[in-house]
């Protein structure tokens, strides 16, 4: 358990290198926290406003319930899509593994920790996407403290089954592309994903800006019952409905046990299916196999020296 | 103690990198690998440390084998990579502490350990800034002493000495020194002659995978004196420096 903290946290620490490299030489911190926390109240206030926009509207109809059901949905949904990126970076292309592998470390102790990483950054995007709309609700429905005490729960345990999906995939399209050559290319992928993820929500929003209440109401309910449709794939969309509805501990129980199930089979999968692609493909061996082909035409003529020498 | 029986790797089907390595590396030995570039040292040692699957063959570490008894065996090795450049946006300190949790250093003997390591190589004072800041130097150095934090038995270091100014060099050849003496073992590979003709008790030479000579370097030299094959070989090797 220390064992997972301590890489967690070295994890993470280096994971934000990246980040910080770009950023502007040295820029002070003061400085960096205040733009973080203008970036934080810009996106809140945003997703607050939304949130207060639907919720309005539905109240209208009586069925501000439907909120919720909607929310979680796009939030397992942009889980699931920023948790891909964050699966290829944190399992395939940190070039961590090379050096946490000669630890004495079981690998479940690794996959833990690389997983938490990914979730860690899940919560600063809930930070940013849910905690508005969850209060926005909570304040328009009069909610009671359980309220918020059940939401955040379930806002610390739901990201974590679409990390699991997440990572799943990655690892079954790695575990096939066991040869990509291409790395590079392969790498551009994340961010046209997420370009082209991040205009489809701007033509959304701008989208829905000229809709009168009833087309959204009608849009609202295809949303929702898409919410039936994926809850019966996705097994802890339903709890975590009921137990934010209804502020109940139960229902956020049975969400805990069916990550639980989730994550101990994940465990015991990603084991081999991660262990076994990864180890084998470690690799930033294609420029050196140059340098040492065109070494060993070096080093022929001073053979073929030796060679007449002694002839 | 480390053994390696019948060790093969291939990166590419068909073209073994270490093929049927064998080779004991006994308690109390400092063991020099010696070989051109791409020979097959860092695949090597990167076997013995659990980093790469062998093929075929066997590891064996303290009589503990790296496959199917990992955790122990690891355990018992200090290991250097060739590249320090690892985990930079940490501090100094917090790498070194970072190395003592995985290796369950007690936090008492943890700080007296650090500062005596740290001060040896003279990075004491740098502790608590950013790895990235460090040079290679530097950075060579740190590992070092993340490496040797738990006392480990079996040290495994891939070229150490590159980077290293003369000072550095010389003290860390006398702790290997110390280190053999008290009954442990020490395996390194290196380019330079010199450093195992001098440190090392034993050497063996990798070529394109193959281990073409164990011995002493005694042994060694009269060898070369009627075996053509060897000789090409010093040159290759002499030709780096
Ligand atoms: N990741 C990799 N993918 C493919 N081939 C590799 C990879 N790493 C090494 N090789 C090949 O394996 C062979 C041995 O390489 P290795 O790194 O073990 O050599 P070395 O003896 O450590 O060389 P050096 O003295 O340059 O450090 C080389 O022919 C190299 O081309
Ligand atoms: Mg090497």
């Amino acid at each position: 358990m220390n064992k997972i903290f301590s890489l967690t946290k070295v994890l993470l620490k280096n994971s934000f290198q990246k980040y910080d490299e770009k950023n502007s030489k040295k820029s002070s911190k003061a400085i960096r926290i205040i733009s973080y926390g203008i970036l934080l109240i810009y996106f809140m206030a945003i997703f607050g406003f939304m949130s207060y926009g639907l919720i309005t509207t539905l109240k209208q109809i009586q069925q501000e319930a439907m909120f919720i059901g909607i929310f979680l949905l796009a939030l397992a949904l942009l889980t699931i899509i920023q948790s891909i990126v964050g699966a290829t970076n944190v399992f395939y292309f940190s070039k961590d593994l090379e050096f946490v592998l000669p630890l004495p470390l079981k690998p479940r102790e690794i996959l833990i920790a690389k997983l938490n990483v990914i979730l860690v950054t899940e919560y600063i995007m809930e930070i940013l996407f849910a905690v508005a709309p969850i209060i926005t609700y909570g304040e328009l429905t009069s909610a009671g403290p359980m309220f918020y005490i059940i939401s955040l729960l379930v806002l610390l345990i739901f990201p974590i089954i679409s990390i699991l999906i997440a990572t799943f995939i990655i690892m079954i399209i790695m575990s096939f592309s066991k040869g990509v050559k291409n790395k590079d290319r392969f790498r551009l992928i994340a961010p046209i994903l997420g370009i082209i993820i991040a205009l489809v929500f701007s033509f959304a929003i701008s989208g829905t800006s000229e809709i009168t209440d009833d087309e959204l109401i009608e849009l609202l309910m295809q949303a929702n019952s898409m919410v039936e449709v994926v809850s019966d794939t996705l097994p802890v969309i339903k709890p975590a409905i009921n137990a934010i509805l209804n502020s109940s501990f139960i229902e956020f129980l049975k969400l805990l046990g069916i990550t639980a199930v989730f994550y101990i089979v994940f465990i015991i999968i990603g084991n081999k299916l991660y262990f076994r692609g990864a180890v084998g493909n470690l690799s930033s061996g294609a420029k050196k196999g140059k340098n040492i082909t065109g070494k060993d035409i070096k080093i022929n003529p001073v053979r073929k020296i030796i060679c007449k020498k002694r002839i | 103690m480390i053994k390696l029986e019948n060790v093969s790797k291939s990166y590419v089907k068909g073209k073994k990198s270490v093929d049927t390595l064998n080779l004991e590396i006994k308690d109390g030995e400092i063991f020099g690998f010696l070989g051109p570039n791409g020979a097959g040292k860092t695949t090597t040692i990167k076997m013995i440390t659990g980093i790469l699957n062998s093929d075929e063959g066997k590891i064996l570490v303290d009589d503990k084998d790296i496959k199917t008894d990992s955790i122990s065996a690891k355990k018992t090795i200090g290991f250097v990579p060739d590249t320090p450049d690892i985990f930079l946006k940490l501090k100094g300190i917090e790498y070194l502490n970072f190395m003592g949790d995985i290796y369950e250093v007690p936090k008492e003997i943890r700080k007296q350990r650090i500062e005596e390591l740290t001060k040896k190589f003279e990075i004491y004072d740098n502790l608590n800034e950013e790895m990235q800041g460090y040079s290679h130097g530097m950075r060579q150095k740190i590992i070092l002493c993340g490496a040797l934090l738990s006392n480990p038995k079996n040290w495994i270091l891939d070229e150490p000495m590159t980077g290293l100014d003369p000072k550095a060099s010389y003290d860390l050849k006398e702790m290997m020194r110390k280190h053999a003496k008290e009954g442990n073992c020490v395996f390194f590979s290196t380019h330079v002659l010199e450093v195992a003709e001098k440190l090392c008790d034993r050497v063996g030479i990798i070529n394109k995978g193959k281990l073409i000579f164990v011995g002493t370097f005694d042994e060694m030299k009269s060898k070369l004196k009627d075996n053509g094959t060897l000789e090409e070989l010093f040159l290759e090797i002499t030709q780096d420096e």
